[in-house]
């Protein structure tokens, strides 16, 4: 279990992150969504107990990773931003480094490197030097690395950067596979990464906890718009705009000879036969009338303070 | 998992690396060439019963010899530390290593075992030129053995001071800079304070700089404040890099 409460961190002067909570239950995988330099990697850092926080703590199974044994440390899996790794040595000479770093013993070490490798689809790769890799397969390589020894507790941090569209395909997979099991924090600023992935999110701009939820729950947070373009005389559309069940709620542009209606719909109210039943008589030609839905972009944009911006 | 463990993983991984590393390989062919070349320049004066040169050979061909490889180890002892810590720390391996189970002793320890060894592997040939002049004349072999525990004891002390400034620093050559300027401090620092005409100062550079003791170890006096002083350089250069490491996880900044 991932907890976060009241995470602040400063450098100097400079606020990289203010006041963040979140929790990660047993088995969940949490996105982590912000844009670049919203503190999503300090968040990590925290987490991983590489830093001090200024304010708040951050604890992984209960235990502030700063304090942690080294029994206590095997049970989490980081792939830090970056991906590193070492260009010097072939990839299953890292893996079998890494375990062994990590505890394992020899033969598990070798089990493990194997399982990993298999994993992430690397077994050609196995006995090349990491250095000659290309920038996706030693990403894959890092990513190889956090999961020796099954830690119950995963931190990725933009696992998917320098992937190739099936490659990502593959990480995202391997990701949901963790579910139930592993507890994941998946930090991107990729939308689609989370939708995919993950089954609760946090958004994460400026520093702050912007929003957090379910995908549908977040997206239940922004009202549907309904939208109808119609082309036609300004003063017929103007009094039919106005005539409509709750005309005073429509808002009426003009754009390239078209009417663009606009209006936020109430509980169970759906205006757009009406604007078809009465557009056609008046002879008005309906362009297009639907309802937009939001969408998780939508969440975000508005998150990060962009809204209308996509 | 024992500290053991982690200790030889470390030293092993970073043993290979330096291997891997064309620069080693310079540096040892540059060691050499500069050693064979000092030691026939002073073969061929004492040979010639030069002016200044003494008739035995250890004094006049062995000792300086061995304190010319002295100052080459001084000399490259920071080319091959200023990656250690400074590359790991660029490319954010340190940061994964410190999240491990793996001690920061382990770590700093496996790094220092492993550039120490790779400096020893080219120390411990030295002996052969005193070899060679022991096939022409005697040779002082106490002076011998001295001398090569000197180099040893002395990479040792120096491989720690260059790790401290490669944890300290991410740019290797911000830390080669600083580990040459501590490291010359501490060579020549007797000298300066000879110069200073200052009693006090001139007594406490004996006891701190390298000058007398290199050269007390050099000439066969295995005295152990000699030892001791070495010893010393390489635990505290260890002991601070190792609250270096420490200190990364509690920076506030």
């Amino acid at each position: 279990m991932i907890e976060v409460d009241g995470l602040t961190k400063h450098y100097g002067p400079t606020r990289s992150i203010e006041d963040v909570s979140f929790r990660a239950e047993k088995g969940e995988i949490l996105g982590f969504l912000g844009p670049n330099g919203a503190g999503k990697s300090t968040t990590m850092k925290l987490l991983a107990g590489l830093m001090r926080p200024t304010a708040g703590s951050a604890r992984i199974d209960g235990i502030e990773m700063q304090h942690a044994t080294p029994a206590q440390r095997q049970r989490l899996g980081y792939l830090p931003e970056g991906a590193p790794v070492y260009g010097d040595m072939t990839l299953d000479g890292f893996l079998r480094y890494m375990a062994g770093l990590k505890g394992l013993d020899n033969r598990q070490a070798k089990s493990e490197a194997e399982r990993t490798t298999a994993l992430l689809n690397l077994q050609k790769e196995r006995t090349r030097l990491i250095g000659n890799l290309s920038k996706g397969t030693r990403q894959r390589a890092a990513f190889a690395q956090a999961l020796l020894g099954k830690p119950p507790v995963l931190l990725l941090d933009e696992p998917t950067v320098g992937l190739d569209p099936s490659q990502i395909n593959d990480v995202r997979r391997l990701v949901r596979s963790l579910a139930g099991e592993t507890t994941v924090l998946f930090s991107t600023h990729i939308l689609p990464e989370v939708e995919l992935t993950c089954t609760r999110i946090v958004i994460i701009a400026n520093g702050k906890v912007a929003a957090q939820g379910t995908p549908e729950q977040l997206v239940a947070t922004i009202p549907s718009e309904g939208l109808a373009r119609l082309r036609g005389s300004s003063n017929i559309v103007n009094r039919l705009a106005a005539e409509l069940p709750g005309g005073s709620r429509i808002k009426v542009t003009w754009s390239e000879g078209e009417a663009l209606l606009t209006w936020a719909p109430r509980e169970g109210e759906d205006l757009r036969p009406e604007i078809a039943r009465r557009a056609v008589p008046a002879g008005i030609d309906v362009v297009e009338v639907t309802l937009k839905r939001a969408r998780l972009e939508d969440v975000f944009l508005r998150a990060i303070g962009k809204e209308g911006s996509a | 998992m024992s500290f053991t463990r982690q200790l030889f993983l470390v030293t092993r991984r970073e043993v290979a690396s330096l291997l891997c590393m064309p620069l080693y390989y310079v540096l040892c062919g540059v060691f050499f060439m500069l050693a064979a070349l000092v030691y026939l320049q002073q073969l061929v004066v004492f040979s010639q019963g030069g002016q200044g040169t003494s008739v035995n050979a250890t004094d006049s061909v062995v000792v300086p010899t061995f304190q010319m490889l002295h100052f080459f180890l001084l000399i490259q002892v920071p080319l091959l530390t200023m990656r250690v810590f400074a590359e790991d720390r660029s490319n954010g391996m340190l940061d994964l290593l410190q999240t491990m189970p793996a001690r920061d002793w382990a770590v700093l320890g496996g790094k220092f075992l492993a550039t120490f060894l790779g400096i020893a592997i080219y120390t411990t040939i030295t002996p052969i030129f005193p070899v060679v002049t022991g096939m022409m004349t005697i040779v002082d072999w106490p002076v011998v053995i001295g001398s090569v525990i000197a180099l040893l004891l002395s990479s040792a002390g120096y491989v720690s001071i260059g790790l401290l400034f490669s944890a300290a620093s991410e740019s290797q050559v911000a830390a080669a800079v600083l580990s040459y300027v501590t490291l010359f401090m501490l060579a020549f620092g007797q000298a300066f304070a000879s110069a200073s005409n200052v009693q006090a100062l001139d007594d406490a550079a004996r006891h701190f700089t390298v000058t007398e003791h290199i050269n007390g170890l050099i000439s066969g006096n295995i005295a152990p404040m000699n030892v001791a002083y070495f010893v010393v350089m390489a635990w505290v250069g260890l002991f601070v890099t190792a609250r270096l490491l420490e200190a990364r996880r509690w920076r506030s900044t």
